[in-house]
C-alpha cells in the first residue's frame, strides 16, 4: 500500500500539471478528414526575458514525427524530404504580448513567420498556421486522397527565466 | 410462447454483417470516403481504404521484419497485389460465424453460419474517379423474414449496384441500389440501431442519393422508390436525411431522419447520432432514435426507441476492445424492453483478415412476466481479398 502511494504522490508530482514539449501539425486531407502529425522531440531552449520571450534556435527532427499511421510516417518523412533536410527549425524567434516572429526552416527553405502564443506559467503554447507550398512542398496525394496546402500548428515548450 | 420471444433475434443472425466502420473516426477518417467508393460506408473499399486496412488498422506484428510498410500496402490491392490498371477494382469477401445461442444452458446451441461470400466489382472512370460504378453480387442467407415482406428467398442476389457521379470533391449523386442513408451504418446489423428503422443487410433500396461535403458538414439526402426485387405492395417509397457536424477536428454530431410507405405501413425514423475520436483507434459511438409505424390495415399504430452505445479502445495496433450497450422499447405504451450489452475483441492479425469474438447478454425487463438472461457467443471471421 505504502509502494502504492508513492507511486501515486510521484505521478501526481509537479510535472503531471505540464503538458509535454511537443509540436502537433494538423493537416487536413481532401476529399475528408484530418491527422495529426506530432513530435515530441523538441530540443531548443525558450528564455523569458521580463514580458518577453526569445529562442535562438529551436529545433526538430523530421523522422520523429508520429501520424498514427506507420505508412503515412514514411510518406510524412519523405514528402518533407527528411533525408535531405532531417530538421525543422524555428530560429531569431522573438515574442512580446502574445505575438512572436521567428524564421521557419522546413525542406531547406527559409521564411519568416508569426506566431501567437499563451504564457501557461511555466510553458509557452504556441499557435501557427503556413502554407506547405510556401516551403516548395509539392502538392501531396496518395491513391486519390490529398493533402490540404494550410497547416496549422501548436507548440508546446517550457520556458526558463532568465 | 414466451420463449419463442428470442426467435426473431436469433434469426437476426442468419445473415450478412454489413462492412462499414464508422469508429475510424478514431483514426482521423471522419467520413467514409477515403476509403469506400459509397461515400455513406460500406461496399468496396478504395485502393487508398484498402492501405489504410493494411497499415494503420491491421496488425505489423506477423510480416517479415525486412518488410516495410511500403511493402505492405503493396500487397493491399485485390489478391495481394498492386493494380496494374486505373479502371477496374474487384474484391471478394467472406464472412462466417460461429454462434453459440443459450450460452450455458441445457439448450445451448453452435451453429456455423456463412453470413457472406460474394464478389465485387467496381468500373471507374474520369479524373480522380469521379465516375464510378459500383456492384456486388454474392451469397444470401435464408432468411424467414424475407417472404413476409415480399422477397424470394433467393441464395444468391445483388447487395448493391449503383453510378456514382461526383460533380466535384464535395458533391456527388449517386443512382441505384443500396443502404438507406440513415444513421450510424455500425457494422452490427443485428443491432437496435439498424433494425428497427430498417435500415439493416436486407433493406437496400433502389434510389438516387445526393452526398456532400462543406465547411465542416456532410450529409446526404436519398429519395428512394423501394427495393424493385420486392412485390410492389411491399416496396418502402420515401426519402432520408443524414447529416453530421464536425466539432474540434475530431468529433462528429449529426441526427438522420426518414419516411417512407407502402401498400401496408408507414415509417418514420430519426436519430440523433454522434462519434467521438479519443485518437489513436479509440472511440465511442452513439446513437438514439425513434420509429413510428402506422398500420394501414388498422392493426394499430407503435411508436419505439432505440439506443446504441458502443465503445472502442485500441491498446496495440490490430487490436480493439468493443463494448456495447443496447436498448430497444419497440412499443413506448407497452411495459416491455430489451436491454442487449457485452463486450467484445476485434483483431486484425494481418491485412485482409478479421477476428471478432462478441459475447452478448439480452434482458427483457417486462413489468408483467419475467425471462431469463439469454447469453450469446459469436465468434467471426471475415476475409476480404
Amino acid at each position: 500500500m505504502k509502494i502504492l502511494l508513492l507511486f501515486l504522490g510521484l505521478i501526481c508530482s509537479n510535472n503531471a500539471y505540464s503538458a509535454e514539449d511537443s509540436l502537433s501539425l494538423n493537416v487536413k486531407l481532401t476529399p475528408a478528414g484530418s491527422f495529426v502529425a506530432k513530435s515530441n522531440k523538441l530540443k531548443g531552449d525558450v528564455v523569458k526575458d521580463g514580458t518577453s520571450f526569445k529562442a535562438e534556435k529551436l529545433t526538430v527532427l523530421i523522422s520523429t514525427f508520429k501520424t498514427g499511421m506507420a505508412l503515412r510516417d514514411e510518406h510524412f518523412c519523405k514528402h518533407l524530404k527528411c533525408e535531405a533536410n532531417p530538421k525543422a527549425t524555428l530560429s531569431d524567434f522573438v515574442g512580446t504580448n502574445g505575438v512572436g516572429k521567428g524564421i521557419l526552416e522546413v525542406a531547406g527553405v527559409k521564411k519568416p513567420i508569426e506566431v501567437t502564443y499563451v504564457d501557461k506559467g511555466n510553458q509557452l503554447v504556441a499557435q501557427l498556421n503556413f502554407k506547405a507550398s510556401e516551403f516548395g512542398l509539392p502538392p501531396a496525394k496518395y491513391l486519390g486522397v490529398g493533402v490540404n496546402d494550410e497547416v496549422t500548428g501548436e507548440v508546446t515548450i517550457t520556458f526558463k527565466a532568465k | 410462447m414466451k420463449k419463442y420471444i428470442w426467435l426473431p433475434l436469433l434469426m437476426m443472425f442468419f445473415s450478412q454483417f454489413a462492412q462499414a466502420y464508422p469508429q475510424f473516426i478514431a483514426h482521423g477518417y471522419p467520413s467514409c470516403t477515403n476509403c469506400h467508393f459509397n461515400p455513406m460506408g460500406n461496399g468496396p473499399l478504395t485502393d487508398y481504404g484498402r492501405s489504410v486496412g493494411a497499415d494503420g488498422i491491421s496488425s505489423g506484428a506477423f510480416y517479415p521484419k525486412s518488410w516495410n510498410e511500403e511493402k505492405v500496402a503493396s500487397l493491399s490491392g485485390f489478391l495481394f497485389r498492386t493494380p496494374v490498371q486505373d479502371h477496374v477494382r474487384a474484391q471478394l469477401n467472406y464472412r462466417g460465424l460461429q454462434m453459440v445461442s443459450a450460452l450455458g444452458t441445457s439448450t445451448q446451441k453452435s451453429t456455423w453460419i456463412n453470413m457472406q461470400a460474394s464478389g465485387q466489382l467496381v468500373l471507374k472512370f474520369l479524373k480522380d474517379d469521379r465516375l464510378t460504378v459500383v456492384g456486388e453480387f454474392g451469397y444470401n442467407p435464408p432468411s424467414s423474414q424475407a417472404k413476409s415482406v415480399g422477397q424470394q428467398n433467393k441464395y444468391v442476389r445483388s447487395r448493391e449496384h449503383y453510378v456514382g457521379y461526383r460533380i466535384s470533391p464535395e458533391i456527388g449523386v449517386y443512382a441505384g441500389f443500396m443502404d438507406k442513408a440513415y444513421g450510424l451504418r455500425v457494422s452490427e446489423h443485428i443491432a437496435f440501431s439498424r433494425f428497427m428503422p430498417e435500415v439493416t443487410q436486407n433493406d437496400q433500396t433502389h434510389g438516387v442519393m445526393v452526398h456532400g461535403l462543406w465547411n465542416g458538414w456532410e450529409g446526404a439526402v436519398h429519395g428512394f422508390v423501394g427495393s424493385l426485387y420486392q412485390e410492389k405492395e411491399f416496396r418502402q417509397k420515401g426519402g432520408s436525411l443524414q447529416v453530421e457536424r464536425q466539432l474540434w477536428n475530431d468529433h462528429r454530431v449529426g441526427g438522420s431522419f426518414m419516411y417512407s410507405k407502402n401498400d401496408y405501413v408507414k415509417l418514420a425514423s430519426y436519430a440523433l447520432h454522434s462519434r467521438l475520436s479519443f485518437n489513436d483507434g479509440s472511440a465511442l459511438l452513439f446513437e438514439l432514435g425513434q420509429t413510428e409505424k402506422n398500420s394501414l390495415g388498422n392493426k394499430g399504430d407503435s411508436v419505439g426507441r432505440y439506443g446504441l452505445l458502443q465503445t472502442y479502445s485500441r491498446p496495440i495496433r490490430g487490436l480493439y476492445f468493443i463494448g456495447n450497450i443496447e436498448y430497444q422499447k419497440t412499443d413506448l405504451s407497452s411495459s416491455s424492453s430489451v436491454v442487449r450489452w457485452g463486450p467484445g475483441i476485434q483483431y486484425f492479425p494481418i491485412q485482409k483478415l478479421e477476428l471478432r469474438a462478441d459475447l452478448y447478454n439480452s434482458r427483457v425487463f417486462n413489468s408483467n412476466a419475467s425471462t431469463i438472461d439469454r447469453w450469446m457467443l459469436l465468434l467471426q471471421t471475415h476475409l476480404w481479398l
